[in-house]
Order: structure tokens, then C-alpha cells, then sequence
């Protein structure tokens, strides 16, 4: 094509815009030779130079050439930076998670046989991966996630109270979020967790005080006559321990006692929806030190 | 478990990713995958709905298909199946392509019942 040729694709958007009130077939008819040349261009212009990738490897399996290596090292960084990616908001520096990558992708780089006929990226890529979750799993991370998660829907429900105190409403998720640095998939995925840790609402059945439906904390208290006899009252005594002596008294009350959450707050002077928050509290800070991994949960499942 | 199946339609942009992700993952705690299951799963729904956006369609549809021990999870493509891209778009979806690749046990652009559709079946157990 002669270099003065001027196509409708060439000039600049506006330009482009004017003759685009050509009629439809026309202005189509364009597009698709447009995307058509935009796709030969994206093909042509591989992210990675395979053929020279393939040369890389020859001289570097074939010849030992360690400066080869490098250049496989150095052209391959932006898949382990993008791969990372993936894996950041999980409690690991970024900087930390490119340099397991990069192990990963060295490790791809000498144990990759090119006459196998894989893309080498095709080969690197679960490689890479697997070098990064397996840096996850050395650090107890599938373990210590659903801990995170009860930790943060402690603090979302603390946060909760303090932003609604605050703003004299309830906050959106993403305001809780920006409260506790956390993203806005976590405080949801944290709040999906804490509502799975106890399908049946603690407080009871239903919304009104007077809804007759057995709630978690009734059951708790309706098995006390045995608990009392037993280990777990020990259990209970040891968990408690470092508990304020508020937090003490309300759960003495309620399950050693067996007082009514409306007795209690008139014992104490403060009122029942007080009292049922600080148990609710309480009660979640006992079953995460007595069943931390939420094993009793998972069996009840 | 029976085969279940489930479908989301969304608008194709950027800020219904969460709601493509988590339903992703929650559909995939259902079907009892594991915890790095359920994070490929995650994964995968993003990276899919990233890829079926920059196909150009007005919506995406996405059906999750829950089988023992696998999520299906199959997007409507847009026209642009092979997108006419700038060049740094299409350094990000090669990326998204190899990342798809390495965390499914099947990965396949093709036309499905007369749509086109990327397919992405992730099995229970690591693919690595």
C-alpha cells in the first residue's frame, strides 16, 4: 500500500468519528477490517518472543549458557509479577510473593525440556503458582484463614458499633472496610464466615423479645445442668479467665446461674440489648478459644 | 450430589467482578471443594468474567454448573472473541489466558448452543 494512501483507521478519533456517518454496512464493513488488522498486529507482536525464547533455551540447555538463563529469567518477570498479583490482600507483602515467583519461574527455567514441544509459559505458569501457594501452606496460611476471618468479624462487629455510634447510621461495608484496612471482599467474606459459624442466630428465632424460638444461647444454657458436672465447666472456667470481670459476671449469670438475659440486666443496671450484645461477644470469644479451628461447627455440618 | 445448576447475568463491567467472584466461590463451598479449590474457583470466575468483558458484550451470562467434586462455570462471549486489542491489553489477556489454563482442568473458547462461550471446568484437587 502507497504511503500516501490515507485509511479511515489512520486518522485521528474524531476524524475517524465524522466518517463514521457513513452508512452502517460501510462504517461495519470498516470495524471489522479494523479489528481484523488489530488482531494480526496483536498476534504478530507476541507478549513473549517464542522464537527467541526457543534460542534462549538451546543455548542455555545445549551450551550452558548461563547468561541465557538470565535473559529467560529477565523476560519471564512480568508473568511472575502478574501471577503474584493474584495473590496480594492475603496478608503477604507483594515484594516477598514476586520473589517466591521468581524461585518458581528459575525452577520452571531448569527443569523445562523444550523438546517436549510445551510453550514454556504453558509449563511456568502452575509452576509459578504452586511455588507461591506452597509459600502459603509453609506458613499455615489454609489453616490460619478461618481464624482471620473470625478475628476480622470480631472487629467488623466492633467497627459496626463504633462507625454507627459515629456517623448516627449504619455504614455501608465499604466504610467498615476502610475502617479496618481491610478490602470490601474480605468484610463480606468475613461476614458470610461469621453468619456460616452460626446458622441459627444466637439471640433466638426471631427479632422481638418475645418470640418463643429456642436461640443458641437458650441450648447453651438449657445443657448447664450437666456442663456443671463436667469438664467442659473447667473448660469454661479457663477461658474465661482473662475475661474483664464484667464479661465474668454476665457469663457466670447466665449459664451457671441460669438468669434471664432480662434479670441480668436489671442486676447490672443496663439494659437486656446491652446484655445480649456482651454475651453474644462473650460467647464468640469463648468458642474461639475453646474450638479455634471451629471444629464442633464443621461436625455439626 | 444431583448436577445443579445455577445462572448469573450481569451487566459486562468491572464493578460486578465481586458479585461473578463471590457467588463463584460460594457455589464452590457448597459442592465441598476445598479451600485452594474454592480460591482457583474464585480466581477463575474473575479472570473469566475479565476475559468475557473484553470480548465487548452488553451482558454476561454465566452458568455454573455443580457437579460431584467440579464447577463448570461457562461465560457468554461478545462478538469480539478474538479482541481487537491495544498491545498492552493484549499482554494482560495472554496473562489472563495462561493463568486460566494453569488453574482449570479445562479451558476452551468455543461456540456453545450457537454462543460463544469460555469454558472453564475446575476439578476438586490442585491442578499443578
Amino acid at each position: 500500500m502507497s504511503s500516501s494512501t490515507i485509511r479511515p483507521e489512520d486518522l485521528p478519533h474524531k476524524v475517524a468519528g465524522t466518517l463514521s456517518s457513513l452508512s452502517d454496512p460501510e462504517e461495519r464493513a470498516r470495524s471489522e477490517r479494523r479489528r481484523a488488522r488489530a488482531r494480526d498486529r496483536a498476534r504478530g507482536k507476541a507478549v513473549w518472543d517464542k522464537d527467541r525464547t526457543r534460542e534462549l533455551f538451546r543455548l542455555y540447555k545445549e551450551e550452558g549458557d548461563e547468561d541465557a538463563r538470565q535473559q529467560l529469567i529477565m523476560n519471564h518477570l512480568n508473568l511472575v509479577r502478574f501471577l503474584a498479583s493474584k495473590f496480594k490482600n492475603r496478608g503477604e507483602p507483594l515484594e516477598d510473593l514476586i520473589q517466591v515467583g521468581t524461585i518458581g519461574l528459575i525452577k520452571a527455567i531448569d527443569r523445562f525440556d523444550p523438546s517436549r514441544g510445551l510453550e514454556f509459559t504453558t509449563y511456568a505458569t502452575p509452576t509459578i503458582m504452586g511455588e507461591i501457594k506452597r509459600h502459603f501452606r509453609d506458613k499455615g496460611w489454609s489453616v490460619r484463614v478461618p481464624r482471620r476471618l473470625q478475628e476480622l468479624s470480631q472487629k467488623i462487629n466492633q467497627a459496626n458499633d463504633e462507625l454507627t455510634r459515629e456517623l448516627q447510621r449504619s455504614p455501608s461495608v465499604e466504610e467498615i472496610a476502610h475502617e479496618l484496612g481491610a478490602s470490601v471482599d474480605e468484610v463480606l467474606e468475613a461476614m458470610e464466615s461469621s453468619s456460616a459459624y452460626s446458622s441459627v442466630p444466637l439471640e433466638g428465632g426471631g427479632q422481638g423479645d418475645d418470640d418463643e424460638a429456642p436461640s443458641v444461647i437458650d441450648h447453651y444454657a438449657s445443657i448447664d445442668q450437666d456442663l456443671a458436672a463436667s469438664d467442659d465447666r473447667m473448660l469454661l472456667e479457663e477461658a474465661i479467665a482473662d475475661f474483664s470481670p464484667r464479661e465474668q459476671e454476665i457469663i457466670r449469670m447466665r449459664f451457671l446461674e441460669g438468669m434471664t438475659q432480662v434479670e441480668i440486666a436489671k442486676r447490672l443496671g443496663i439494659s437486656q440489648v446491652q446484655v445480649s450484645r456482651l454475651l453474644r461477644r462473650t460467647l464468640q470469644r469463648v468458642q474461639e478459644k475453646i474450638d479455634p479451628e471451629g471444629l464442633i461447627n464443621k461436625k455439626g455440618q | 450430589m444431583a448436577v445443579e445448576s445455577v445462572r448469573l447475568s450481569v451487566p459486562a463491567k468491572a464493578e460486578y467482578a465481586r458479585s461473578v467472584r463471590m457467588l463463584a466461590a460460594t457455589l464452590a463451598v457448597s459442592d465441598k471443594l476445598s479451600v485452594d479449590d474454592v480460591e482457583d474457583v474464585r480466581m477463575a470466575a474473575e479472570e473469566g468474567f475479565v476475559y468475557a468483558c473484553s470480548t465487548s458484550p452488553e451482558r454476561c451470562d454465566v452458568n455454573f454448573l455443580l457437579e460431584d467434586e467440579s464447577v463448570t462455570m461457562d461465560f457468554s462471549l461478545g462478538e469480539d472473541v478474538a479482541p481487537a486489542v491495544e498491545e498492552q491489553q493484549s499482554e494482560q489477556l495472554e496473562l489472563v489466558k495462561l493463568l486460566l489454563s494453569a488453574i482449570c482442568d479445562e479451558f476452551e473458547v468455543a461456540e456453545r448452543a450457537g454462543v460463544p462461550t469460555l469454558h472453564l471446568l475446575k476439578k476438586a484437587g490442585n491442578v499443578e
